[in-house]
């Protein structure tokens, strides 16, 4: 699936919170990731909102639900 | 970096999993120059795992070892959504592994090998130079790059290898299993049975397991389907579990994870490049087993890039070898348990509970394969009776 790397999806400008201090860093997120905007190392995560379409798809599969969305 | 890399290589392995290991292992024996760098501090940890293993399969690769095997155990129990228990005598001996220690072993055999190994090496992109791979790494803090004709993307259900490649791995949420699990210290837990609980209510498009790994303690996780997960997460199922099941238990360690669980990719080789284990979707669709089909992923793909070298030859077509040895070895068995997993997902608990209740009617010694089997066409029970066989395996 290609998608455009652009903002167009996400409107509202909001953005997507990783509660960092309780990870996993089990790259389900990555897993999910369409457009591959999430950064992972053994003991850090970040998301690329310059990528990020705010599909959900991570906030969904996370398996304890600490990605939620906050707006700015 | 005080590890010199500056060595020309043949094979970058990137992940130090089964898969990896087994890769850097078989290529290394084959005399390929190669190294494998993993991210993380320690092979093995933290262990992403139910660490259920079938000894038969394990056989092709190493023998069992006591210091790596923590259980051995034959009888498998399946629970309806009702409580129903379903008890089977499988023919084939199952083990619990200790991952961390199973782990390290598999990586040590690659060291004798030759292949010359690196943790703490966070693999950051590739390109293509010159008819070479470059991979950028980060070690400690330091960017560094190594460059090679051949490289095998084992860097798991997260994969980057793969899309660095341009290869479509993409896993929608029907596809994967997202995971929690706790190793946990329990008076009821019994060490003889593998149990496997079902039901729309108790892990939605997936199952908990109970695998024990000794007296009084066990693996105890779960797996939902991604697309079931929206409301409720793989934890919050787990938990409701286990405060019933295993009230006031002790908790040794806890983990999160995701198996895929679609078909494997339509490509997982490019050029120069080829994807092991979770990283191509090898894990059995049905079950979430992984171990096996990884380590023969890695085996396959180590031969191929020998080949490959051999040849001077890095094409999709020389790389398609590896695939073709793969599915020869486990394509059916993936694509059928692909198939039963899509038909699985239409069950509803009556219908567990109902195929539960009929064949636990047969006696327990008479409960074999072929009597379920029996069963099963006289009741109509089609699908179940394959899911029973898919777990035995």
């Amino acid at each position: 699936m290609i998608y455009m790397r652009e903002k167009r999806y996400n409107q509202n400008n909001n953005k997507l919170r990783i509660q960092s201090a309780i990870c996993d860093f089990c790259g389900t997120c990555v897993a999910v990731c369409p457009v591959d905007c999430i950064e992972l190392t053994e003991t850090e995560i970040e998301i690329d909102f310059e990528i990020c379409i705010m599909c959900m798809n991570c906030l969904k599969a996370c398996p304890i639900h600490i990605i939620s969305e906050v707006s700015e | 970096m005080s590890v010199h890399i500056q060595d020309q290589f043949e094979l970058i392995v990137v992940g130090g999993g089964p898969a990896g290991s087994v890769a850097a292992w078989t290529a290394a024996e084959k005399g390929v120059k190669t190294v494998l760098l993993e991210k993380d501090r320690d092979f093995g940890i933290p262990v992403r795992c139910a660490e259920g293993v079938g000894l038969a399969g394990l056989r092709n690769f190493l023998e069992p070892d006591p210091k790596w095997v923590d259980n051995k155990l034959e009888k498998v129990r399946f629970i309806a959504p009702n409580g129903t228990i379903l008890s089977i005598n499988s023919t084939e001996k199952g083990a619990i592994l200790n991952r961390k220690i199973f782990d390290f072993e598999l990586v040590r055999r690659a060291a004798d090998a030759g292949a010359c190994i690196r943790n703490r090496c966070n693999a950051k992109g590739m390109e293509r130079e010159d008819g070479k791979l470059k991979i950028k790494f980060d070690h400690y803090g330091k960017e560094y790059t190594i460059s090679a004709p051949l490289v095998i993307g084992a860097d798991g259900v997260e994969s980057r290898v793969g899309r660095w490649a341009g290869l479509d791995t993409d896993l929608p949420l029907v596809d994967i299993e997202t995971c929690f699990q706790y190793t946990l210290h329990h008076t009821s837990i019994d060490p003889e049975f593998c149990d496997f609980y079902f039901g729309n209510n108790i892990a939605p498009g997936g199952y908990i397991w109970v695998f024990p790994k000794g007296e009084r303690w066990a693996n105890v996780g779960i797996g939902i389907s991604g697309d079931n997960a929206k409301h409720r997460s793989a934890k919050e199922f787990l938990d409701i579990f286990v405060e019933k099941h295993f009230p006031g238990a002790s908790f040794l360690s806890s983990v999160a994870g995701s198996v895929p669980s679609g078909k494997v990719p339509k490509n997982i080789v490019a050029e120069g490049v080829m994807l092991v284990g979770d990283a191509a979707h090898q894990s059995d669709p049905l079950t979430g087993s992984g171990i096996i089909s990884a380590m023969w992923g890695g085996r396959f793909a180590g031969e191929t890039a020998a080949k490959a070298l051999e040849k001077g030859d890095f094409s999709v077509k020389i790389l398609e070898g590896y695939v073709t040895a793969w599915n020869k070895r486990m394509g059916e068995q993936h694509a059928w348990n692909y198939r039963l997993k899509v038909g699985v997902r239409k069950l509803n608990d009556d219908a567990l509970n109902h195929t539960a209740q009929v064949l636990s009617e047969i006696p327990l010694e008479e409960r074999t394969l072929g009597k379920i089997f029996q069963t099963a066409l006289v009741n109509e029970l089609g699908v179940m009776i394959d899911i029973v066989k898919a777990f035995l395996q």
